[in-house]
């Protein structure tokens, strides 16, 4: 890793979690948050405030049945020819509730700002719920941003797939959920990942 | 393309003198109320909802999210105005000035394509209406709202406010207790109309509310598309417009609900649009947004029966001083249901587009799906775009999809076109019309060409 780049890596079991990272010019900075607790409320707010600053956020929510977690970003282009990819997954197992509400802004300041948001979650029972509100508030016409959202059970003809190979229904979403997740974790130095439990 | 007037030309910034046989005092209170069920020779029952929504629509406050409506005045507009002393049935019957008018947003011309029933308002009520035999052979009903409540007060009754009711919002409630004017459309069992019914209507008394209230019912199996136009002229004061439309898509129907709204820019637009589609119906808005100062406007589907579908289409312009907040909601209560909502937006020149829309699916809905997918055109730095989707899935077994993306001008598209000898305004006017093909495409054929001459003459000057 060069001088110019930074890893911060958060697992999060607090319930109330609140922090602002500040990217300053030419920069490159990669978040990974991990939220571990049952009741969560976290808040990440990334400022882009140095010219040409990057930033890659990835952030992931693994509730217990009848957990709660709410994940709020917000990340603000304050500079020009800044760029922030943000990547967030959730797998919401039995009467879970996972809340997502991420904000883009793009300042008069900051052109040629390249802004990129996903949500994605799994639902895995009947009474888990999803609820994302990804949000773009753009005042700078010199911009490339978007964002995507999708909330969906296990797709079955992947499990169907995996299964006609011989591997069993419970492994085979286990597997998904594994690649789902990876997505994420990857982006973790090994000694920290042995922490994480999935 | 044929060149256009300079881009500050607004191509119906005109109005005629007012004439008009009854015009209620200026704001709003009890009398003002009770003043226009009276001249309209109202049953009890519907004099006993406006009193109540008049009751509530004073309890409710403001909606706190959204644009700022805070220099809207309630007390300085007219609520109603009546503007000729009974309907007229033949076009030659109409006054001159209000002919006039008409014909210079080209409504003769439609009459000849034999677009079925032209029905159009001017001020607060229908005043010409000519609905063709065909129509009432199959025991269709295109009536203007007073003259159904009239007419049909019991099919009104059963249905009025049922899908909007007055406790909905303060601006349903405003409508509800001063509404005048609008369409009612019932289409019976398995009749299926071919060709756009329309209604055409201009506000044309300065700080003139217009509330409109549509109704339409399609019964099972039926068929029907209702267009509804709008262009208004320029004055200096504010205007509000606050309609509520419902409709109701029986088992198997299809209803497509048009508008085309080019308000002038001084018209606050404020509109509660809601559908409730049962088993197997389908639902469709496509929705223009061109004129008004502030226009918000968030067409619903109410998916109830089994296998429903619901879609939004809707297109946003804005361009100096206005603001579009836009978008569409879809609300999923029965299982397999579907919808789709496609918003299309363009801020130049210091304008204000928003996405703001909805997606609900209640648990136990089983396999359910949805769309939305927003793009938005900023042409250059003044202006401002934002979105705000929410999807709220408390079902596991549904699938639901956003996405939604924000960009000026392609660069490349812009040299590929100018390198071949297209210069740059007409480049970036075609770029525009491409950008909202999708949606125009879906509209009448004299709506479309319309709208893409209304972004031509828009996108006039808009480089260098």
């Amino acid at each position: 890793m060069g001088d110019n780049m930074e890893k911060i890596v958060r697992l999060i079991e607090k319930n109330i979690y609140k922090e602002e990272f500040v990217v300053s010019k030419d920069k490159e900075m990669t978040i990974v948050f991990v939220c571990t607790g049952n009741n969560q409320d976290v808040d990440i707010t990334i400022r882009l405030h140095g010219n040409g600053s990057r930033v890659w956020i990835y952030g992931l929510a693994m509730g217990s049945p009848k957990s709660k977690i709410f994940i709020h970003t917000s990340q603000i282009h304050e500079s020009p020819y800044t760029v922030s990819n943000l990547l967030i997954k959730s797998v919401v197992p039995e009467a879970a509730t996972f809340h997502f509400q991420g904000n883009i802004l793009v300042t008069k300041k900051a052109k040629r700002a390249d802004a990129y948001q996903k949500n994605q979650n799994i639902l895995l029972k009947e009474n888990a719920k999803a609820e994302t509100s990804p949000q773009l508030e753009i005042e700078n016409s010199d911009v490339k941003c978007s964002h995507g959202a999708t909330t969906m059970p296990i797709p079955e003809d992947e499990i169907w797939y995996m299964k006609t190979r011989g591997i069993s229904d419970i492994s085979a979403r286990k597997l998904f959920i594994e690649g789902f997740v990876d997505d994420i974790l990857s982006n973790i130095p090994d000694r920290q990942r042995k922490e994480i439990q999935i | 393309m044929v060149p256009l007037p300079s881009k500050d030309h607004y191509a119906f910034g005109f109005h005629k003198p007012e004439t008009y046989v009854y015009k209620s005092k200026k704001g709003l209170d009890m009398s003002v109320e009770r003043d226009i069920s009276y001249q309209k020779l109202e049953p009890v029952w519907m004099r006993d909802i406006r009193g109540k929504a008049y009751d509530i629509f004073f309890s409710k406050k403001m909606p706190s999210w959204g644009v700022s409506l805070h220099d809207l005045s309630f007390d300085d507009m007219y609520y109603y105005i009546k503007p000729v002393e009974s309907q007229v049935s033949k076009w030659k019957k109409l006054p001159k000035d209000i002919k006039d008018t008409y014909d210079r947003i080209g409504i003769p011309e439609m009459e000849k394509k034999f677009l079925s029933g032209v029905s159009a308002q001017y001020e607060s009520e229908v005043v010409y209406k000519s609905v063709q035999k065909t129509l009432s052979a199959k025991g269709v009903i295109f009536a203007d709202m007073d003259t159904a409540l009239r007419e049909y007060p019991e099919l009104v009754r059963a249905y009025f406010g049922k899908i909007v009711p007055s406790s909905d919002n303060k601006f349903a409630a405003l409508n509800t207790s001063v509404w005048s004017g609008g369409s009612f459309i019932y289409v019976p069992k398995n009749v299926r109309i071919e060709l756009p019914l329309q209604a055409y209507f201009r506000i044309n008394a300065a700080n003139m509310g217009q509330f409109e209230r549509t109704l339409i019912i399609a019964d099972e199996g039926s068929f029907v598309h209702y267009v509804e136009g709008c262009t208004a002229p320029i004055y200096s004061t504010d205007s509000l417009h606050s309609a509520v439309v419902e409709i109701f898509v029986k088992k198997g129907a299809r209803v497509r609900y048009t508008t085309v709204q080019n308000w002038s820019t001084n018209v606050y637009n404020l509109v509660t649009k809601r559908a409730r589609v049962e088993e197997e119906g389908i639902m469709e808005w496509v929705d223009g947004n061109l004129g008004s100062k502030i226009t918000m406007k968030y067409p619903s589907v109410y998916l109830v029966g089994a296998k429903a579908h619901g879609e939004v289409l809707s297109i946003a312009y804005a361009g100096h001083g206005q603001t579009q907040d836009a978008g569409g909601k879809a609300i999923h209560l029965a299982p397999e249901t579907t919808s789709q909502i496609i918003s299309k937006s363009i801020a130049r020149n210091g304008g204000r587009t928003s996405y703001r829309g909805m997606v609900k699916m209640i648990h136990g809905i089983g396999k359910s799906k949805s769309k939305v997918v927003c793009d938005a055109l900023l042409i250059d730095d003044m202006s401002r775009s934002d979105t705000y989707p929410t999807m709220d899935i408390q079902e596991a077994s549904a699938i639901s999809e956003h996405e939604a993306s924000v960009s000026k001008i392609n660069d490349d598209q812009l040299f590929y076109l100018t390198s071949r000898g297209i210069d740059q305004q007409q480049a970036t006017s075609m770029i525009v019309n491409g950008f909202i093909e999708p949606i125009v495409k879906e509209l009448p054929l004299e709506y479309a060409v319309e709208l893409n001459r209304l972004i031509e003459l828009q996108m006039e000057g808009s480089v260098g």
